[in-house]
């Protein structure tokens, strides 16, 4: 049930009060308002048994076991007034303790670095999504204040442009309805049409008021289901904790950017130019750790990592989200006689910032421990902990939608299907291999100066889109990696949404099987490597 | 035989059969187990046989349509519209090699069509293109679309917002906004249900025959995407029109193969004079009572219907459109609005049938236009319906600014 209306404003009132906490609303003579939102259960089963060892040092298994029951309950009020408008958006998810995160609870918690509980710190949330007012300035501007979602670009998996909000990944790495995995930010979003151009300039500015992990994005690093291939029931923020408040990138910190958009030749061609000053969102691992190898006789407290700012406060290792500038550029075409939209972007970063050190050995001075000058103390193969580098780097993404209508025929789909093909790079750029940056932090792969990745997605529908399969494919050129993903989604009246989807990865190689494993196998679409997933996700919609 | 006896005989039997035919009073309802009978009588002057198309007795027969006998009045359009007609018609010309318009300004390019006019087809259709022309300055407000099973019911329900600007043709001054490229711009979005809502389209229509610029918000990705107009002939989500079939005609005529003008007739109509939902009622069936929801196939409108004059237009699609024909039925009163349409499919058996009935709002101004709209688009090889009640529907002041790209993403919010 949707309930919409004119009347019913104190009941309106109660829930924005419900969801805000510290907002109530009296709607004026003229309101309008509408309250809708779903309950939705997440089921996921592994396909596939982890190798990581559990707490008792042996194999975690899992595979056919549950390893997602997610309940979720959220809430989307509007209200609509002569002059302005409210939007107010809560979402409440709760886990279901499963026998198989409980594994990979204790195991996390049995290792050196004990974390605290998987479900009730890091899967269950009551979080006030969205709160914001908009409102005309003047007659040519519009302003929105409050947290909301700005997104910027052309990409769907791979994201240069949409640079503005961070994601909370920790418990769905790979959601393709990436809308329930940003963060919202608290921010001001003022939109001016230029007169004369038919362009829109719009400024973006966070105040810094938001929660700090709705800054950047939230990944799996604490051991859980998604965590990558070694990692599985391991706290990797017991060793490497964040730290938000870092001297070269605080969450408290201003940010700001601005877009111009504007179209060429009569709409023939849709671009935007834009720029953001904002944190690096994903995580860099700031280092002041020693390599084995520096630990001489000659220089017995060994050579440590030159950290990036203000040395990490536990002494070796800490999370950081150094201030980064994102010079960006977007761009789509239509190419009716092909019903095809051609669509790109760019996006410059001359600071992006690299781990380095892809076969780094961290250990302590002998010395410390009353051992003879020159002996060392190994604590373990740890890449990326070498330090940090900064490359300019670029990241083009160009690729189209385009409807084929051969499915038709051949698939016997009630209408023409949309296919959609994007080719993601990242060009690091003065690349030099002696630089010895890893791909991915934790992994001894060493990054190479093109990162390639093809995605594609094909959606059919039939019984009037009541049954919609889909299948994603996204491929690593440089290492033939790939992740399948096949679903489909049932639409049973106005209420039910059925939902099935299995993602399958397919990584080229062995991935790393254990923390402790040194391999250089392991690439960006081999994180989940053994992780293959089923999910079932049924919703009820009001 | 010669002509002239020719002549005679066909106006004696005409006579005849007028002469046998008894004018049925209003209210009476035609059904399939009176069709044949009723197809003998006449109402408000006109034979039941000569207003009723082939394809609507099937409707009669087969799917159990009910029409009820009413006179209908033609409904007021501001004095306005006629004084622009009048003023700017006799200009506009129609290029042959192109067929397209030049010296439009406003108001309706053709009131008057001569059938022996080889372009008769295309001026209708411009008319078609044109027909904002009566429904005033701009619209804006909600509609419902129905999708409807003929075995289960309705298996759907949603709701969208709809604003239309008029660029070009605009009946009150200013008549163009703008360059002048752009003929409208309308913008949609769902309201519900939730998974849907969020959803909207922006659309530039341009004059000048080339195809549609059109930007979607899809919410779950927050993001504007551009849409490619090569998809104009295809079908509308899980709907069971096409983007050409919205208000039966959403086209440019020059992206057409041909049409051919079939000359000036009566056909039954509708017309809306009541509003057509009651928002809040228990059921389905009972928040829009005039769509026969509860009983087989579902689909029926629940309405009273009487001979409305029309242009018929035959259109031939281009190659890769999914038929091969639809016949309109233009209304001649509110011109360019489509009563009646049938599609066929690529082996020419009746496909789609869509009745729609116009109905007249008051602006602020208390200027009365042609803006609410009920569409009853039936496929009959998929016995599957699209029902859009767009009784709320109404003039408002619409502005440049409230239908952009970047209004797009707001009103879907």
């Amino acid at each position: 049930m949707a309930v919409t209306g004119n009347r019913n404003r104190s009941a309106f009132g109660s829930v924005l009060m419900a969801l805000s906490g510290v907002m109530v609303v009296t709607p004026g003579a003229a309101g309008e308002y509408a309250l809708h939102g779903y309950v939705r259960e997440y089921l996921s089963v592994n396909l596939e048994d982890k190798p990581e060892p559990n707490a008792h040092g042996k194999r975690i298994g899992g595979a056919g076991q549950l390893s997602m029951a997610r309940t979720v309950v959220k809430l989307d009020a509007d209200a609509k007034f002569d002059s302005f408008y409210v939007k107010a958006v809560g979402r409440f998810s709760r886990e279901n303790r499963t026998p198989y995160l409980e594994e990979l609870e204790k195991a996390a918690q049995g290792g050196p670095f004990p974390g605290g509980s998987i479900v009730k710190d890091e899967y269950n949330e009551e979080s006030l999504r969205e709160l914001y007012v908009g409102f005309d300035v003047g007659s040519a501007a519009h302003l929105i204040l409050g947290k909301q979602q700005v997104v910027w670009g052309e990409s769907d998996f791979f994201r240069a442009t949409d640079v503005v909000n961070g994601f909370d990944l920790r418990w769905r790495a790979i959601e393709r309805e990436n809308e329930e995995t940003r963060s919202p930010l608290w921010l001001a979003n003022l939109s001016v049409n230029v007169p004369y151009t038919e362009g829109q300039l719009q400024f973006i500015f966070r105040p810094g008021w938001d929660s700090a992990r709705d800054v950047i994005t939230q990944r799996d690093l604490f051991g859980g289901r998604d965590s990558g291939a070694g990692y599985r029931g391991v706290n990797s923020l017991g060793s490497a904790p964040y730290n938000f408040h870092h001297s070269a990138g605080d969450t408290d910190d201003a940010n700001y950017g601005v877009r111009w958009t504007h179209s060429l030749f009569d709409h023939a061609l849709d671009y935007s130019l834009l720029y953001y000053r904002g944190l690096n969102r994903e995580a860099i691992v700031n280092s002041t750790g020693i390599e084995a190898s520096t630990i001489t006789v000659g220089n017995p407290f060994g050579v440590a990592a030159q950290p990036m700012g203000t040395a990490p406060r536990n002494g070796i290792s800490e999370i950081i989200f150094p201030k980064i500038d994102i010079f960006g550029l977007t761009f789509t075409s239509d190419i009716s006689s092909q019903a095809l939209v051609l669509r790109g972007e760019i996006a410059y970063v001359p600071n992006q910032p690299y781990n380095v050190g892809t076969n780094f050995n961290l250990a302590l001075p002998g010395v410390f421990f009353s051992l003879p000058p020159g002996t060392a103390v190994p604590l373990g193969n740890v890449p990326g902990l070498g330090g940090i580098i900064e490359k300019a780097t670029l990241r083009p993404m160009i690729g189209f939608d385009k409807t084929i209508r051969w499915t038709q025929n051949v698939l016997k789909t009630q209408r023409p299907s949309l296919w959609t093909v994007e080719v993601f790079d990242q060009w690091i750029m003065n690349y030099r291999r002696s630089d010895d940056i890893v791909e991915v932090f934790g992994y001894g792969a060493a990054v190479r100066e093109h990162q390639p990745i093809f995605t594609t997605t094909l959606t059919l529908n039939y019984d009037h889109d009541h049954i919609n399969p889909s299948i994603a494919l996204l491929y690593d050129l440089n290492f033939g990696d790939a992740i399948l993903i096949p679903a489909v989604d049932y639409k049973f009246g106005d209420h039910w949404r059925f939902y099935a989807e299995a993602t399958i990865n397919l990584p080229a190689h062995g991935v790393k099987k254990r923390q402790s494993e040194v391999e250089n196998d392991t690439h960006l679409l081999g994180l989940g490597g053994n992780n293959s997933q089923l999910l079932f996700r049924a919703t009820y919609l009001f | 035989m010669s002509r002239a006896q020719t002549t005679l005989l066909l106006a004696a039997g005409l006579w005849l059969t007028t002469a046998s035919a008894t004018e049925l009073p209003a209210g009476t309802v035609i059904n399939a187990d009176n069709i044949d009978a009723m197809l003998r009588e006449s109402f408000d002057g006109q034979a039941i046989a000569d207003v009723m198309p082939d394809s609507m007795q099937l409707m009669i027969r087969k799917y159990a349509l009910q029409i009820k006998l009413k006179k209908i009045q033609k409904q007021a359009i501001d004095p306005s519209y006629y004084e622009a007609t009048q003023k700017y018609a006799g200009q506009v010309q129609i290029d042959p090699r192109t067929k397209l318009l030049s010296n439009y300004v406003a108001g309706t390019p053709f009131p008057i069509i001569d059938p022996a006019n080889p372009l008769a087809g295309y001026m209708a259709m411009w008319n078609s293109f044109y027909y904002y022309a009566v429904s005033g300055p701009s619209l804006d407000g909600d509609y419902d679309q129905l999708l409807i099973d003929g075995k289960k019911g309705l298996d759907q329900h949603q709701t969208w917002h709809f604003t239309n600007l008029p660029m070009v043709g605009r009946t009150l001054e200013p008549h163009v906004i703008g360059d002048g490229k752009i003929a409208k711009k309308e913008m949609v979005y769902v309201k519900a249900p939730y998974d849907a809502k969020g959803f909207a389209l922006l659309t530039h229509r341009y004059s000048d025959g080339r195809l549609d610029d059109t930007w979607g918000y899809i919410k779950t990705i927050r993001r504007v995407r551009r849409f490619s107009s090569g998809t104009w002939m295809d079908p509308v989500g899980g709907s069971d029109l096409l983007y050409d079939d919205i208000n039966a005609f959403n086209a440019n005529p020059v992206w057409y193969k041909d049409f051919k003008y079939l000359g000036r007739k009566y056909v039954l109509g509708m017309q809306l004079e009541v509003p057509q939902t009651v928002p809040g009622a228990g059921d389905k069936a009972a928040q829009f009572p005039y769509v026969d929801l509860n009983n087989w196939p579902h689909w029926n409108p629940i309405q009273e219907w009487g001979p409305v004059a029309v242009d018929m237009v035959e259109a031939i699609p281009p190659e890769h459109h999914p038929y091969s024909k639809k016949m309109y039925y233009l209304s001649v009163d509110y011109p360019g609005f489509a009563r009646y349409m049938e599609a066929y499919d690529k082996a020419g058996k009746l496909w789609k049938v869509d009745m729609l009935a116009p109905g007249a709002a008051q602006d602020a101004e208390g200027r009365s236009w042609i803006t609410r709209y009920l569409v009853h688009l039936i496929d009959l090889q998929r016995e599957h319906a699209t029902v859009a009640v767009g009784w709320d529907v109404t003039p408002a002041v619409v502005s440049p600014d409230d239908v952009t790209v970047d209004a797009l993403a707001r009103a879907a919010r």
